[in-house]
């Protein structure tokens, strides 16, 4: 479904990405994973347009989306869950919630109506509150509203930037687990994290960025074995290794 | 297929999931690997130069004189404590190589035989039998790895008596054999010698490979052994075996793409040649943290097919390697060098003397060092004596090297000589007419 190759990307002078290639097929979770700064939010944003690539290319469904606009891109179904969540504090949850079907077609008022339903169906929580305003919500429930939102638009690749970030260890869990759900229900996703470990136990392929190069790809289950990634970003104790 | 997802993945996926697995090999092998580092880093596009899989060509190519420089472990791509299985080969090569892999490593590996013993027809009923170690030598084991995967039965019969090999194919009724295509023309002697026709056995395929066999050597095996023959190849230092194997169309080897990146380039000229054209084999890994090569010049002479073949394998396939580029020579999956066997000549024998290796006269596995008399030593009964001593010594050393039966014999300078005078350095008979 979605095919990078070679993408070098920076922010003004500092080069961010460095010959980034992964892919994802449809109906995978493929998830990126290393520490701060590695590049793993910045190529997510090439990847909807908010950040333009210096060279490479991007391929959506078999089509060259290389340098498209990030409303183009959502239209063609990508949807972004940025980090920090961005729910819009000041409007209520179901406000939220139909703003996030604002790219698909007019005329689709009550496909619009039974997807928010749906949304509430899987999500009781956001229905109990769906008046409440935003901000008002806890940092698991804003999570969870920031992924309905995205799921509004519909799309068929959604990209989740650092999800369990501020969230108690059980409540991103919770979260993963609706995530992984939602694989059954044919989504595709491209999980940003740096909670290694709760994204390869969903994951069924991941990629390992570090200062904006990949370093290490394969299986979630390669990658759990993998004494590099353990050392790194699973806190294998020090303790147990001795070099 | 054993893996059918992969096995015939679109020819865009294929290159697409190579083009990331050798960035990320490039990106390791800068980070850990300091031989690479200090060749790569002068040129100035490594890795980040590197965009596309066209981009490999412009890279330097590894030699085995690198690797044996790099012995012991200068070449390895992880701490010594994540390397869970060494592999020292034996065979006279001017320095050691070795084969090195991490518990990931050898997971793969398996699975890369898993496929190539499943496109011979090994299925989980099959009663697969090896002829050879299964512990240490890295041919044995890794059939053995596959086999078990696959779910079938395996016997391992090590040591070089066929005839108990005859009897435990009778008894437990093997259906594959899983070995060199010397063992397969012993056993051919041996069903003569015991009047026993391939009717007495319930053999079906013969899964061969690990040294050079020609089209005669086969119709020979498949007609006295009654059993298909299906070929596979193995490298070393990709997978020994797994690198490549032959599908039920038997036209060509599909290489394990997803592991291994195959070029084929012109000896002379190091440049890269198109498909259908015949070059050394070169192999870069895509998925192998041990020990990682890129690049690597195997010495094998094949040519690439890249034409869609009729099994629905998208991987592409090379022809069975039988010569090779250097004067390297091949016998039961060991290598020879002439220089190096000089070598050991000379330390044994005092004096640098005219040598050659023949392989094949009274067997397929046949090896036989001649040596030309050393004019000094042959003057006086005692020198005769202390030649015979030597020779008897030069030959537990040799066999003793190669893991081997060596034979050898002293001869007259003349009786070395070929029809251009000096005496060439190998004599291969292996060819058959």
């Amino acid at each position: 479904m979605l095919r990078l190759t070679s993408i070098d990307a920076s922010y003004g002078r500092v080069q961010a990405l460095r010959g980034i290639s992964l892919h994802v097929d449809p109906g995978e979770i493929v998830t990126l994973i290393g520490g701060n700064g590695a590049g793993k939010s910045t190529t997510l944003e090439v990847i909807s347009g908010l950040l333009r690539a210096d060279r490479g290319k991007i391929v959506l469904n078999g089509e060259d989306v290389t340098g498209w606009r990030p409303g183009k891109l959502v239209r063609a179904g990508i949807a972004h869950v940025p980090e920090g969540r961005e729910v819009f504090g000041s409007l209520s949850v179901e406000d939220n919630l139909i703003l996030g079907a604002y790219p698909r077609p007019r005329g689709s008022r009550e496909e619009i109506a039974a997807d928010l339903q749906a949304q509430f169906d899987r999500f009781p929580r956001l229905h109990e509150r769906r008046r409440q305003l935003a901000g008002s919500l806890s940092g698991g429930e804003q999570q969870m509203l920031a992924l309905a939102r995205g799921l509004m638009s519909r799309p068929k690749l959604l990209m989740l930037d650092e999800p369990s970030l501020g969230l108690a260890p059980i409540i991103a869990n919770d979260f993963l687990t609706e995530v992984k759900k939602l694989r059954e229900e044919g989504l595709t996703v491209l999980l940003v994290e740096q909670n290694a470990r709760a994204a390869l136990r969903i994951a069924d392929r991941g990629y390992v960025v570090e200062t904006g190069r990949i370093v290490l790809d394969g299986t979630a289950q390669d990658l759990l074995d993998n004494p590099e990634v353990q050392r790194a970003y699973l806190g294998r104790a020090y303790g147990e290794i001795w070099e | 297929m054993w893996q059918p997802d992969i096995e015939t993945m679109p020819r865009d996926e294929v290159l697409q999931v190579q083009l990331e697995r050798l960035q990320v090999t490039l990106n390791r092998a800068m980070r850990n690997v300091a031989f690479y580092r200090e060749r790569f880093a002068p040129l100035d596009f490594v890795p980040d130069g590197v965009r596309s899989l066209e981009d490999l060509a412009r890279l330097p190519l590894t030699s085995r004189t690198d690797l044996a420089e790099g012995y012991p472990y200068e070449f390895f791509a992880v701490p010594l404590r994540e390397v869970v299985r060494i592999d020292t080969a034996p065979g006279l090569t001017q320095g050691p190589t070795v084969s090195a892999y991490t518990r990931v490593d050898l997971e793969h590996w398996a699975q890369l035989t898993a496929r190539v013993m499943t496109m011979a027809g090994v299925t989980a009923d099959s009663v697969v039998q090896i002829p050879f170690e299964t512990g240490m030598f890295d041919g044995g084991f890794g059939f053995l790895r596959g086999a078990q995967l696959i779910g079938a039965s395996v016997i391992s019969v090590p040591g070089g008596d066929y005839r108990k090999q005859v009897q435990v194919m009778h008894d437990y009724r093997t259906t594959v054999l899983a070995a060199l295509p010397s063992d397969a023309l012993h056993l051919v002697e041996e069903l003569e010698r015991a009047e026993l026709g391939p009717r007495g056995l319930w053999l079906q395929v013969a899964l061969l490979g690990g040294e050079p066999w020609s089209d005669s050597v086969r119709e020979e095996i498949e007609e006295l052994l009654g059993v298909r023959t299906v070929a596979n190849h193995g490298e070393r230092l990709a997978a020994w075996p797994g690198f490549a194997g032959e599908c039920a169309a038997r036209e060509g080897l599909h290489v394990n793409e997803d592991h291994f990146l195959a070029e084929v380039v012109d000896p002379d000229t190091l440049e890269p040649l198109p498909a259908g054209e015949e070059g050394e084999l070169v192999i870069t890994t895509l998925e192998k943290e041990a020990l990682p090569v890129i690049r690597y010049r195997t010495g094998d002479v094949c040519s690439m097919i890249t034409e869609p073949c009729e099994c629905g394998r998208t991987f592409a396939r090379i022809t069975r390697p039988e010569a090779r580029t250097d004067d390297t020579i091949v016998v039961r999956g060991i290598a020879i060098q002439p220089q190096a066997v000089g070598e050991t000549v000379e330390s044994v024998l005092g004096v640098a003397t005219d040598h050659q290796i023949a392989v094949g006269e009274r067997h397929f596995d046949d090896v036989q060092v001649r040596v030309a008399v050393p004019t000094q030593q042959t003057g006086t009964e005692r020198g005769l004596v202390e030649l015979g001593r030597k020779r008897g010594h030069l030959e537990r050393e040799l066999s003793a090297a190669l893991g081997l039966v060596v034979r050898v014999a002293i001869m007259e300078r003349s009786s070395l000589e070929g029809p251009e005078g000096a005496p060439s350095a190998v004599v291969d008979m292996r060819g058959r007419e």
